[in-house]
């Protein structure tokens, strides 16, 4: 009776049509709430301050904002991201116009080859005290310090809350920070800058050299409205005096700032007497969900065997799984969920099940859990559901069907689900398991847009391509799996030449990215045959061949060890592959011509294999860190060691950053010395507030060189089984009775 | 610089979704879409037509109550689907679930910032009109937890009050429960007809607000 709640619903429904709004309502409920809590101020320089100049203040833990300003000849871009409540890191685009007006004709060379003059810089600061009573908060910070050092400067800003709403700060100021009303070198001469090929840090410059002080006072009026003003210690040397850019007559800055809802502060400043400055602060928390989840149905209610209603027979025969698995495949299906397995001995019964949308694993199982209560006989005691990663079962969730009976609305129901239930490694299948008969072989298709961007190529600060991409996916079995994707460019400028530096020695691995933008307008992107397997009790395998990504084809191999609850995981991961040709066709064959540098036409080989392969350790903390250390080849045969660090929220958001050295040299390497960059992933389901488990990466590299670079192959095996292994579980289990 | 041919291509393809059986992959273009109208604020803050229930449209359904969103103003009929111990689940057509144990919503499924559970006192105390009690709500804040947040209630009766809904009208004792904790105030009203609770109006977190449940059943 209960099993047909929802068929019954369902035929309300036809009845009811105009009262179907409660969702569509309750989905734009307090979404407005996310996009940031009090953000503090930031300044033009997308870091925690003033108007020009840092504060001693911090973002909210986890915060994460994107500003973007410009004033006179000088635009700045930045992503910001509250690391830990106390450490902070930035990376910002710079562009100066009207660089070499004064210069070029007729000195064009160096510098002053540039009309626009465009750097990304680095910083980091850290609130060494928080505000107290008595003390003001505290921050050291390095401006722009690894790299070219164009903007590097180093300070220590001191910020109180003096009055409601009104707070001062003051500071001392090094590098640019110190070039206004010098005060002395109190710890002696800054040394000049040896840029190399950038990217290293300048540590023999840090808080050397002329020291100068600036402040601020910052009145917020209301929620909305705060005014601000500054004195500035920085003199804009090259950028005023040396190059004439702008006019630096002041050192006073002051403006105004208005925070809209959703995130949005915009300001608008008189600076240094000549300009007009404005910025817009886009800022976000990924802590908390938007509106508290995303939008989905309501789970199935928990059917208590003692209601009197409940199902009766028997699982034992495979006649009666064989109704009960397509019982339970009906009632998930809402969810997403299907059925890769049911059997059962009467008391206890293993549901086998692919999560294929809902973000939370603890809520998809406590939703296969309710299920099982509404169809299995009251003699099933025990529920034991594994979830399964393409065709991988990655864990064993034992629950007793009367703690599901007893917690379903219980104050702490979901603490005590966890403590009354058991995760360990999942047992192979059992030989008469039941599988949903609808799921393999599976086809599904799409067509959709794509835009793809360079961004920083030292033309332009950003250059786009967009085109439409179409997908096909067939699950021959689990685990089995023959995917393609091809693209047709619509319009773009990807084709535009950026400057190709000259290299040495390296295969062009990376740096021809702009051959294979330019030659394939219609690509086939990937086409390739996976493979992924249980290979042991904690072993994990996978075998992909084929045109693996856009620039390489060929087979890559992995093997992981990781127990369902360890921290800790062991991969070995072997390819052997080929370079494609830059139309991206069937092709390995190499054109000479994309050898070619601005010094002209250059040789290389007519093609190009390498095997590459690392061995990779991963750990992740306690406290929502992953760390990931790879050793091995690299695809230019170049041999070393990748370091990365994440930060991981619950909700499946990462902010990381990576770094990777190698046996090349910097000469070797080119521009930024060796490879690193930052990553964010960001989860669908919290932007769109729908279910769904996809994500999008976004990795910035400020040189995207040939040295330390890897094979972009899909699906490594870490990130698909450790979502349902104990800490990550443990993470989101807050969820199970979602 | 890009140019402007570039930007209008983009923002044509990205207003097509896409299409086919592989919804993901069409997640990006949506994601853009949802972006957009989360920053220029368009599709915010329509108001769902009200409903209009007659008793008419509602003989002949199951025994029905109604549920309505205070913030929003979006109306749900909801109809009982389950049953466990003393906690009652009740539906909408359109699969949100309310649990409700003695009159009171200890639990919400499908409004996203969800009431996850709720620990509350026995309704024959809120009749009582007077004394106070703890009450207790479970959310999901930042980082995927549960907040579980306690309230120092007291109780107080505000008189008789005359309300309707759905072309009848009751006379009731309205009795008001006002909660406070650190984290913010609020106050609840149940009013009573007799020894019935005929309408309440509950507070269920930050994320969700008030809830108003009209009991339509006799």
């Amino acid at each position: 009776m209960m099993l047909s709640a929802k068929a019954q619903l369902r035929r309300l429904g036809a009845v009811l049509r105009p009262l179907r709004i409660f969702a569509v309502a309750v989905a734009t409920l307090g979404s407005s709430q996310v996009w940031a809590e009090d953000t503090g101020s930031l300044n033009l320089y997308g870091a925690t301050g003033l108007i020009d100049m840092p504060s001693g203040e911090a973002q909210p833990d986890g915060q994460l904002s994107l500003s973007t300003s410009t004033f006179g000849a000088i635009s700045r871009t930045t992503l910001s991201f509250q690391i830990t409540p106390r450490l902070s890191a930035s990376f910002r685009f710079l562009g100066v116009r009207n660089w070499n007006d004064r210069f070029c004709p007729p000195d064009c060379n160096g510098a002053n080859a540039f009309a626009t003059y465009y750097d990304r810089s680095f910083d980091l600061r850290y609130q060494v005290l928080k505000e107290g009573r008595y003390v003001p908060a505290v921050t050291v910070g390095l401006q722009d310090f690894a790299g070219t050092g164009v903007l590097s400067g180093e300070y220590v800003a001191a910020t109180k809350n003096v009055l409601p709403g009104v707070k001062v700060t003051a500071g001392l100021g090094w590098g640019r920070l110190g070039s206004f009303g010098s005060i002395g070198s109190p710890f002696g001469d800054r040394p000049p800058i040896v840029i190399g090929f950038g990217g290293d840090f300048n540590t023999d410059q840090w808080f050397r050299g002329p020291a100068a002080p600036f402040a601020g006072v910052e009145w917020q009026v209301n929620d909305k409205l705060t005014f601000k003003a500054e004195y500035s210690s920085d003199a804009y040397t090259e950028e005023a005096d040396l190059r004439g850019t702008f006019e630096r007559k002041s050192p006073l800055n002051f403006g105004v700032e208005y925070q809209t809802a959703q995130g949005v502060r915009l300001g608008a400043y008189s600076m240094y007497g000549s300009e007009i400055g404005i910025v817009a602060h886009l800022t976000l928390n990924p802590r908390k969900f938007p509106g508290g989840g995303p939008s989905e149905g309501a789970p199935l209610p928990v059917l208590v065997r003692s209601g009197g209603a409940w199902p009766t027979g028997s699982v034992t025969d495979s006649g009666s799984a064989a109704k009960v698995t397509a019982q339970l495949a009906t009632l998930l299906r809402e969810d997403d969920i299907r059925i890769e397995g049911f059997s059962s001995d009467g008391a206890t019964a293993e549901l086998r099940i692919r999560n294929n949308s809902i973000a939370s694993g603890p809520q998809a199982i406590g939703r296969a859990a309710r299920a099982m209560t509404r169809v299995l006989p009251p003699s099933v005691e025990v529920f034991r559901i594994v979830p399964t990663v393409n065709g991988m079962a990655t864990s064993a969730i034992t629950l007793r069907r009367s703690d599901l009976e007893a917690e379903e609305f219980a104050v702490e129901g979901a603490a005590a689900m966890r403590s009354l239930s058991q995760i360990r490694p999942a047992g192979s299948r059992p030989s008469d398991s039941l599988r949903d008969p609808g799921l393999y072989p599976a086809f599904t298709w799409s067509i959709a847009p794509y835009l793809r961007v360079r961004t920083f190529d030292q033309n332009d600060p950003l250059k786009a391509d967009v085109g439409l991409r179409g997908t096909a996916r067939y699950e021959i079995r689990p685990g089995l799996t023959l995917q393609g994707s091809v693209t047709q460019k619509i319009a773009g400028d990807l084709n535009d030449r950026p400057p190709l530096p000259p290299r040495v020695n390296l295969q062009p691995v990376r740096s021809a990215i702009y051959f294979y933008d330019r030659d394939a307008t219609t690509a086939l992107e990937t086409l390739t045959l996976a493979w992924n397997g249980k290979v042991g009790r904690d072993l994990y395998g996978r075998v992909t061949v084929g045109y693996l990504e856009r620039m390489f084809g060929g087979i890559s191999t992995e093997v992981l060890w990781k127990p369902v609850n360890s921290r800790l995981a062991f991969g070995i991961e072997a390819n052997y592959v080929g370079q494609r040709s830059p139309k991206q066709d069937f092709g390995f064959d190499l054109p000479v011509e994309m050898y070619e540098t601005d010094a002209g036409p250059q040789a290389g080989p007519s093609s190009y294999r390498v095997a590459t392969g690392h061995v990779s350790a991963y750990y992740q903390t306690k406290n929502g860190y992953n760390l990931q250390l790879d050793l091995g080849r690299y695809l230019a045969g170049d041999i070393g060691a990748t370091i990365s660090i994440d930060r991981e929220f619950a909700n499946g958001w990462r902010v990381g950053a990576f770094a990777t050295k190698t046996n090349v040299t910097a000469e070797e390497f080119g521009s930024g010395s060796f490879d690193k960059g930052i990553r964010l992933e960001i989860p669908f389901s919290w932007v769109l507030g729908k279910p769904t488990r996809r994500t999008t990466t976004t990795i910035v590299r400020p040189f995207g060189r040939d040295g330390g670079a890897r094979l972009d192959v899909d699906g490594r095996l870490y990130e698909q089984v450790r979502d349902y292994h104990t800490p990550q579980l443990d993470r989101q289990w807050g969820r199970f009775w979602k | 610089m890009i140019r402007f041919p570039l930007l209008a291509a983009t923002a044509v393809m990205l207003a097509l979704a896409g299409c086919g059986s592989d919804v993901d992959e069409t997640l990006t273009a949506r994601t853009f879409q949802a972006f957009g109208q989360k920053v220029t604020g368009v599709g915010r803050g329509k108001r769902p037509a009200p409903l209009n229930l007659t008793r008419a449209r509602l003989a002949g359904l199951p025994p029905a109550d109604l549920a309505t969103v205070v913030e929003t103003g979006a109306e749900a009929v909801i109809f009982q689907v389950g049953q466990n111990g003393d906690t009652q689940t009740w539906s909408s057509v359109d699969d949100k679930t309310l649990a409700v144990r003695q009159g009171q919503i200890v639990a919400t499924r499908g409004l996203r910032g969800d009431l996850v559970a709720a620990d509350v006192p026995p309704l024959a105390r809120i009749a009582s009109g007077g004394g106070s009690h703890t009450r207790v709500l479970v959310t999901i804040g930042d980082e995927e937890k549960t907040v579980r947040s306690r309230y120092e209630c007291t109780l107080s009766v505000s008189g008789s009050e005359t309300i309707s809904f759905v072309e009848r009208s009751y006379a009731t004792r309205r009795v008001q429960e006002t909660c406070s904790a650190k984290d913010g105030d609020f106050t609840n009203d149940y009013w009573f007809q007799g020894g019935t609770l005929r309408q309440s109006r509950q507070w269920l977190g930050a994320d969700l607000g008030y809830i108003l449940l009209s009991r339509l059943r006799d």
